[in-house]
């Protein structure tokens, strides 16, 4: 099905992976159709990259980070780290290897716990891992909130008396305790003010300089994504449409709801009022989703073609992934 | 791994260095919103000071709780006797201080009965979900069908009435209703970030129910337990009254108010069931007051 | 031509437990007939308790307009009696709010609830405002509006729901739209269908719009004119070219540099140290002095005033408004 081939410095290798949600209905609670949040997506992430991913509410793109890291069961397909099946694990594997892969979640208020200080939160992992306990954990504790921005004297204090842009900062540090190689970043910035979007982009990108880490950066903002990734996949409804490096992408893109997402972002450039691409009505439910190629609702180029026979993901130019009956 | 020269770049925090010792932990926030809070307040004083009058009885009268005096029966209030004497001629003030005594043990012990079932079958339910829940849930049903006064009656009367049976069976009957917060609470703390992140961790369960899960229903399992003291007490007087509770000579405010059964009583010796009453009156309405505070005091969760 | 908006030196202040929250204090600012106004800053910035002050929803306690003039259509709003506004609100100036959901009725059909606004304010017959309310949802491009009238909110997709909102708050042609940001709860393709709505209707209607936003590509799309507001303050006015082109006020500038853009590549992105100040603690002097790259010694003792430096554009900030003195 895929032609993603899996090379050597590919730290992540995803094949057809596959997440559904049962809908469950009646007294009996029984299963009446299926969520298909990821329907059948592959691709790798190297080594020290940065993949993002894109797409709209409902497209999946929160469901592959979590089934990526199996904070959630698969389906179908099969999740590579370095080599190895997260799904084939057993559970004294799979948490030896939650110190290698971490994720940062969106909501600062929700993500930590508010009973539990800034010390417990980020150490929490260390001693439960045996790496560090007592007085070494704290050490380890301190260097690593003061490397996220934060003073070493917060490690006392309960996450209701920082920002949003700080507990951010804690949530990553919470993450990187660990050292891990693989982080999936799952839309951190949205729930931040501009000011402080910047200011935590910043630090991703100088925590990933300095201890080498490999993102998944999850995120509905194109510009955002643009900044901050090497590659970019573009999900619409559960399928992956376009993968491409950041800048073909963006100069190039292939997939007509790549097209209209690029030219529905408004610019702070009033001179650049542009003629936008509108995609008509709205984005269908995955729970009951249309056949063939799923964008084929709002396309403007539709064809008989792409009502009946799902478009193959394949090599476009090199690097450059597109699922498009149009591209050929 | 770590680079010295990138270490203090932008730090971020406004006021660094400053009130370093001010730390403001979610609990301390509680308690200063609870202070605030006038009639909780009175609730809590009032409940302390029966507390000490229960606890050091011995100390406060001259008399003994079951010292007869058959010369002196139901007498009125006077200087010896501040509260009177009742039909045997003990001192009803001591009584009513030794009651308290029972009144407030009961409470607790049978609180603490249903905290320790209600938060463990809840707490499981809520986390392990699924069958597991289903079955402690429905059991939760069971329980609560059951007609609570014929129950006890049935099971005092078959083993006796004791303050034990009656700790006994108020805790045992009362659960299913602190299981239901707890499973409630877990449930929904279950769907946040910060369970996903333990998980992403590599935290075990133990640690997650005991640190992550609990100690945030905490706030609901107060509130609940405040309450349920009181209706504990209510519901050991309502026994002790029906003479289902504990057996005389051993006063407790529910079968002091059995005096009360008499006409005559109720009519010429006030002294004899007001201040039980009275007293059962107090405690139950400085409960409420307490736990209403508190439920305002946690209610507006750490925003900010 | 004549303002039809007029705000004086709005103070609208908090009273809570922990003290005063000065969330708007001196605002002025005036809007034409059929022209958009943008208003932008951060969260806690004071831009949408600008806009419920226009509309006198304060909530009160504990919010309290404590000074200042609104002026609309030559009345004083804020000396309106509760019932004479009530009767401007929905005819005169109507208003989306972000989260349409919350802002529609979950137990009447959109229908009845646009129509209870045109028979309010229009003293139609209930025959009339129907066909009135489907004229309005046909305006808004939702598709079948003859059938959809007598459906509920929840069977909308929130795109469908703001498009709802925005024919509910059209119906009665009002003079003056505030739109509270309305396409942030959206995804990227619905707010362009939205956006293009508003601007559409706003060519035909020739409504006012005042628009409320964190989104500076938003505002770039739609305003004329922009105000910027900081920890409860205007810093900077102008209108969107010149705005966008030479930013005057560091926090603009900040602002304009810290967001990635689609345009140009950067390694790093600039940034604005800090964050927000405490609403109880606003810092003496320029509220921004805290974080701004270019403070001086002035800025942390006195707040600068908002002055014109030509044109239409003013801006309150010490590097361009000439000291008197200099105290």
């Amino acid at each position: 099905m895929s032609e993603i081939i899996a090379e050597k410095n590919d730290l992540i290798v995803v094949e057809n992976l596959k997440k559904y949600f049962p809908i469950k209905s009646g007294i009996l609670k029984r299963t009446v159709n299926y969520v298909r949040a990821v329907e059948n997506i592959s691709f790798t992430i190297k080594e020290g990259e940065t993949l993002g991913i894109v797409g709209e509410s409902g497209c999946g793109k929160s469901t592959t980070g979590r089934t990526l890291l199996r904070l959630l069961e698969k389906t179908e397909g099969d999740v590579f780290y370095k080599g190895r099946s997260v799904y084939g694990m057993s559970k004294e594997e799979l948490r030896n290897l939650r110190t290698e892969m971490q994720i940062v979640f969106q909501d600062p208020y929700s993500s930590l716990n508010p009973r539990m200080t800034v010390g417990e939160i980020v150490g929490e992992a260390l001693s439960e891992h045996g790496i560090a306990r007592g007085e070494k954990n704290v050490e380890m504790v301190k260097d690593i909130i003061e490397r996220c921005g934060l003073a070493p004297y917060h490690i006392r204090r309960y996450p209701h008396e920082f920002s949003g842009g700080q507990r951010q900062r804690i949530g990553i540090a919470r993450a990187l305790a660990l050292n891990p190689k693989f982080v999936v970043c799952d839309e951190p910035v949205s729930a931040l003010d501009v000011s402080i979007q910047s200011q935590v982009l910043n630090l991703l990108m100088d925590l990933q300089d300095e201890m080498g880490l490999t993102y998944l950066f999850i995120s509905h903002d194109l510009s955002v994504v643009k900044h901050i990734s090497d590659r970019i996949g573009v999900m619409y409804l559960g399928s992956m449409v376009e993968l491409a490096p950041k800048e073909e992408l963006y100069k190039n893109p292939l997939h007509p709801y790549t097209q209209a997402l690029l030219s529905a972002i408004p610019l702070p450039d009033p001179r650049n009022r542009r003629k936008r691409i509108i995609l008509k009505g709205d984005i269908p439910s995955p729970a009951n989703p249309p056949s063939g190629c799923r964008f084929h609702t709002r396309c403007p180029h539709v064809m008989e073609q792409c009502k009946a026979e799902v478009p193959e993901f394949k090599e476009a130019a090199p690097g450059h992934f597109v699922a498009c009956h149009l591209v050929k | 791994m770590i680079k010295e020269d990138k270490k203090k770049k932008q730090q971020v925090d406004p006021n660094a260095g400053a009130k370093k010792e001010d730390v403001m932990g979610p609990w301390k926030i509680i308690w200063k919103r609870l202070l605030k809070n006038k009639l909780a307040m009175v609730g809590l004083a009032t409940i302390i000071v029966v507390a000490l009058l229960a606890i050091f009885a011995p100390y406060l009268t001259p008399h003994s709780p079951s010292a007869v005096n058959m010369a002196k029966t139901n007498a009125a209030p006077d200087n010896v006797n501040l509260l009177g004497t009742d039909d045997l001629g003990r001192d009803y003030l001591t009584r009513l201080f030794y009651g308290g005594r029972i009144s407030l043990t009961v409470g607790l012990v049978s609180t603490s009965i249903r905290l320790l079932i209600g938060v463990t079958l809840g707490g499981i339910a809520g986390f392990y979900g699924k069958r597991v829940d289903n079955f402690i849930m429905r059991l939760a049903d069971i329980f609560s069908c059951f007609p609570f006064l014929p129950i006890a009656i049935t099971v005092v009367a078959l083993l006796g009435p004791s303050i034990y049976n009656v700790m006994l069976v108020i805790g045992l009957l009362g659960w299913p209703g602190i299981a239901r917060i707890v499973r409630g609470e877990i449930l929904s703390l279950r769907e946040r970030e910060f369970m996903e992140a333990a998980t992403a961790l590599g935290i075990s369960d133990f640690r997650k129910i005991m640190k992550h899960l609990l100690p945030n229903t905490m706030a609901s399992i107060i509130v609940s337990a405040t309450i349920g003291i009181a209706a504990a007490i209510l519901t050991e007087s309502a026994l002790s009254y029906l003479g289902l509770g504990v057996a005389p000579p051993t006063p407790t405010w529910g079968n002091m108010l059995r005096s009360a059964e008499n006409q005559f009583t109720l009519r010429f010796r006030w002294w004899l069931w007001i201040p039980p009453g009275l007293a059962i009156f107090i405690v139950v309405i400085s409960l409420n007051l307490l736990g209403d505070g508190l439920r305002d005091a946690l209610d507006p969760r750490l925003k900010q | 031509m004549k303002n039809l908006l007029e705000v004086k030196n709005l103070r609208t202040h908090f009273y809570t437990e922990d003290g005063i929250i000065p969330a708007v204090d001196g605002v002025d600012f005036s809007l034409k007939p059929g022209q958009t106004l943008g208003i932008v800053g951060e969260s806690g910035c004071g831009k949408s308790i600008t806009s419920m002050s226009v509309m006198r929803l304060i909530p009160n306690p504990p919010g309290k307009i404590v000074d200042g003039q609104i002026t609309f259509d030559d009345r004083n709003l804020l000396t309106l009696s509760e019932a004479e506004m009530r009767k401007i609100r929905g005819n005169d100036i109507a208003m989306i709010f972000q989260e349409p959901m919350t802002s529609l009725n979950p137990v009447f059909t959109i229908g009845s609830q646009i129509m209870e606004a045109i028979m309010l304010h229009q003293k139609l017959d209930k025959k009339a405002a129907r066909e009135k309310c489907i004229e309005m949802l046909n305006l808004v491009g939702i598709p079948r509006a003859a059938e959809i009238v007598d459906d509920y909110p929840h069977q909308f997709s929130g795109g469908m729901r703001q498009r709802v909102m925005i024919a509910m708050a059209l119906s009665c042609n009002p003079k003056l739209l505030i739109a509270d940001e309305p396409t942030t709860a959206l995804d990227v393709t619905i707010q362009a269908q939205i956006l293009e709505l508003m601007k559409e209707l706003k060519e035909k209607l020739n409504t006012a719009i005042m628009l409320i936003t964190h989104d500076l590509g938003v505002v770039a799309e739609m305003a004329d004119y922009i105000i910027v507001m900081y920890a409860g303050r205007v810093v900077e006015e102008a209108n969107v070219y010149d705005l966008f082109e030479a930013p005057k006020h560091p926090y603009t500038v900040g602002l304009l540099n810290s967001k990635p853009n689609l345009q140009r590549t950067a390694d790093r992105l600039e940034v604005i140290p800090g964050s927000v100040p405490n609403p109880l603690a606003i810092p003496p002097g320029c509220a921004f002095n805290p974080r701004c790259p270019h403070v001086m010694d002035i800025c942390r003792e006195e707040m600068p005033p908002l002055e014109s430096i030509g044109g239409e554009r003013k801006v309150r900030c010490w590097l361009h408004t000439k000291k008197e003195g200099a105290k």
